[in-house]
């Protein structure tokens, strides 16, 4: 192939690498190439390598994204001339790191029988590049194969791990480093109990009867406990924890004890996201606050607990999550206790995109302020007699511009109610999704 | 001529494959370089892909070409798909039935192709690979060497002891 040829081609090459760099799978690319060692130099005026982290999405923090930047000794001799397309502006930005004939890393030998494909730790950072040297080619250039593999295959175990249950990715996490890694990122994504997160810092039961083990809760929590918690929870972006007459009672003074000595200053869990808890036990709503802080995206509570415990709780989240998008709320507690901390807490959610609430609890106060949260998308509420649309005056709050992006609204009310009010809708457009429930009609002269 | 529009694909080492251009576009990658640069004559170079895995890759494409396209953003780690994790169809259980290199010689080029479905598949047979097995059967399996020292691996067993005995 002329000099020509050579360039035209790795200008194809360095599109694909272009168009794959701009795609959501930039961090997923493998380089390999097998190519003769003076095609690289065309290749790298071609092509920009960025050096470069993607952009730091929720929900990965594990996969460290770093490219090799390389140069080929032949490209310091013979620089072309820059391309049309100005790439070469963007290749000074290379830096070379190390020649690719010379390259060996950290003492490993990179020969024909290093497999060139493993999910494991061939070397000790969990990466590996490997120079193949296909000495049939005859073109008296060595071939060269070369591969950044840290990029592909930590992606790749992250697929492979994120589709086994739960017990296979605790065995993974003991493989090796690099599997410990991924795995227990997939394990402790999504807890359905809050006990596996306490035991890393004390037994249960210091939680639990923290009157009797108030001293060896306290002389616990040092810093080799945090660390260890910390090592798992900030992989947590999912708490469940629901409640049985059987779970045992956490008690908040524990609760208080652990955030006491909580040395990071911030949340216990860093990256939760979404909480289910569901509330037996009156102690434990105080307790599971510790866990909810700001970074708090969706919360979804069963409050089986006194009133008193249930507004204690409301008053607090109005506070500690702030950003809440989605909130959910079942109870058997009557509308009327809780009224005022209900509409009170949805008042302070700017960013409320979801909201369900159960029976009975269209107030004309929690209506208010429902209507004041111009973001709210899905709206799930229990309109479950008519009386509650007609003479709670919540006709006003229902004007043209009420809610303008809801998308689903899930309202059990009186048809008659529910015409009424979308016939003199002009902003309905956005509904795509609209469930009604008529459980009854109650006076058929409507 | 055949009627339906083709494309050449170029392997790393050189060789030329003619396939139609509703096959190749199964890889997203080739999708997006065609609406990019065209349709021209030229062969699109992959360079990560060497013949054999790229012939193994048409193959599949061949075989799916008629499939609706999977949703762009599907994220594989979420449940659904984890549910999915050991459907494996008949013909795709058939394809993937290959040595250990080869295996992961298709995912990497399925991930660099992005063909999400042959991805998929790899990935889930490696998982069925995993299932049930001990970590030292594991490290076997893939010549992984344990560079956990026994303290360690005894530590990391009991603060995940809750996931493993269910």
């Amino acid at each position: 192939m002329s000099g020509d040829q050579h360039s035209a081609l790795w200008k194809r090459v360095a599109t694909v690498m272009r168009i794959a760099m701009r795609t959501k799978n930039f961090g997923r690319l493998a380089y390999r190439l097998s190519r003769p060692a003076t095609d690289l130099n065309s290749f790298f005026q071609c092509t920009t390598i960025v050096k470069g982290e993607r952009p730091a999405q929720r929900g990965e923090d594990i996969a460290k994204h770093e490219l090799y930047q390389f140069e080929t000794p032949l490209t310091l001799r013979e620089r072309e001339a820059p391309t049309e397309h100005n790439d070469c502006a963007e290749s000074e930005k290379l830096r070379p790191i190390q020649s690719i004939n010379n390259f060996k890393l950290n003492g490993y030998p990179l020969s024909r029988n290093t497999p060139r494909l493993s999910l494991g730790n061939l070397h000790p950072e969990g990466q590996w590049l490997s120079k193949l040297m296909d000495e049939e080619h005859d073109e008296g250039v060595p071939w060269l194969a070369l591969q950044v593999h840290i990029f592909p295959l930590t992606d790749i175990l992250i697929m492979i791990l994120a589709m086994v249950d739960k017990p296979t990715q605790a065995v993974a996490a003991r493989v090796c480093r690099r599997w410990n890694e991924v795995a227990l990122s997939q394990l402790w994504k999504s807890m359905d109990s809050v006990f596996p997160l306490l035991n890393l810092l004390a037994p249960l039961e210091y939680f639990c009867q923290f009157k009797y083990h108030k001293k060896d809760l306290l002389k616990r929590l040092g810093a080799a406990d945090w660390n260890r918690f910390h090592h798992y929870a900030v992989h947590v972006r999912n708490l469940t924890h629901v409640e049985t007459k059987d779970t045992p009672h956490l008690d908040p003074e524990a609760a208080a004890a652990m955030l006491f000595r909580h040395p990071f200053g911030s949340s216990l869990l860093p990256n939760l996201q979404e909480v289910y808890w569901t509330f037996l036990h009156e102690e434990s709503t105080m307790f599971a606050l510790a866990f909810m802080g700001p970074e708090l995206d969706v919360l979804e509570m069963g409050l089986g607990v006194s009133r008193t415990a249930a507004v204690e709780l409301l008053k607090c989240l109005a506070y500690r999550t702030p950003n809440l998008k989605g909130l959910g709320i079942g109870t058997y507690i009557r509308a009327l206790h809780l009224s005022d901390v209900v509409s009170s807490l949805i008042s302070s959610l700017p960013n409320l995109e979801s909201l369900h609430l159960p029976v009975y609890y269209q107030t004309e106060q929690i209506v208010r302020a429902i209507a004041s949260r111009p973001k709210l998308k899905h709206l799930m509420i229990d309109w479950a007699y008519r009386s509650a649309y007609d003479e709670t005056g919540m006709e006003p709050y229902f004007s043209p511009s009420f809610l303008p992006k809801l998308g689903t609204f899930n309202v059990t009310t009186h048809v008659d109610a529910c015409v009424d009010h979308f016939k003199s809708r002009e902003h309905c457009s956005e509904i795509d999704y609209l469930l009604l429930h008529c459980p009854t009609a109650s006076s058929p002269s409507d | 001529m055949s009627a339906a529009p083709q494309v050449t694909l170029e392997s790393s080492d050189g060789e030329k494959f003619k396939v139609d251009k509703e096959v190749a576009e199964r890889s997203v990658l080739i999708k997006n370089m065609i609406e990019d640069v065209g349709e021209s004559d030229n062969p699109i170079p992959l360079p990560n892909v060497n013949a054999s895995v790229l012939k193994k890759v048409l193959e599949y494409c061949e075989h799916h070409r008629g499939d609706p396209l999977p949703a762009a953003d599907a994220d594989p780690s979420n449940d659904d798909n984890r549910k999915r994790a050991t459907e494996i169809s008949d013909w795709d259980q058939k394809f993937i039935q290959v040595d250990q290199e080869m295996l992961f010689e298709i995912i990497l080029a399925a991930n660099y192709m992005d063909i999400k479905p042959l991805l998929d598949v790899g990935c889930k047979t490696v998982a069925n690979m995993i299932k049930g097995k001990t970590p030292e059967e594991i490290r076997k399996l893939f010549n992984i060497v344990n560079d956990f020292t026994p303290e360690e691996e005894a530590q990391i067993k009991k603060e995940n002891e809750w996931a493993e005995d269910r």
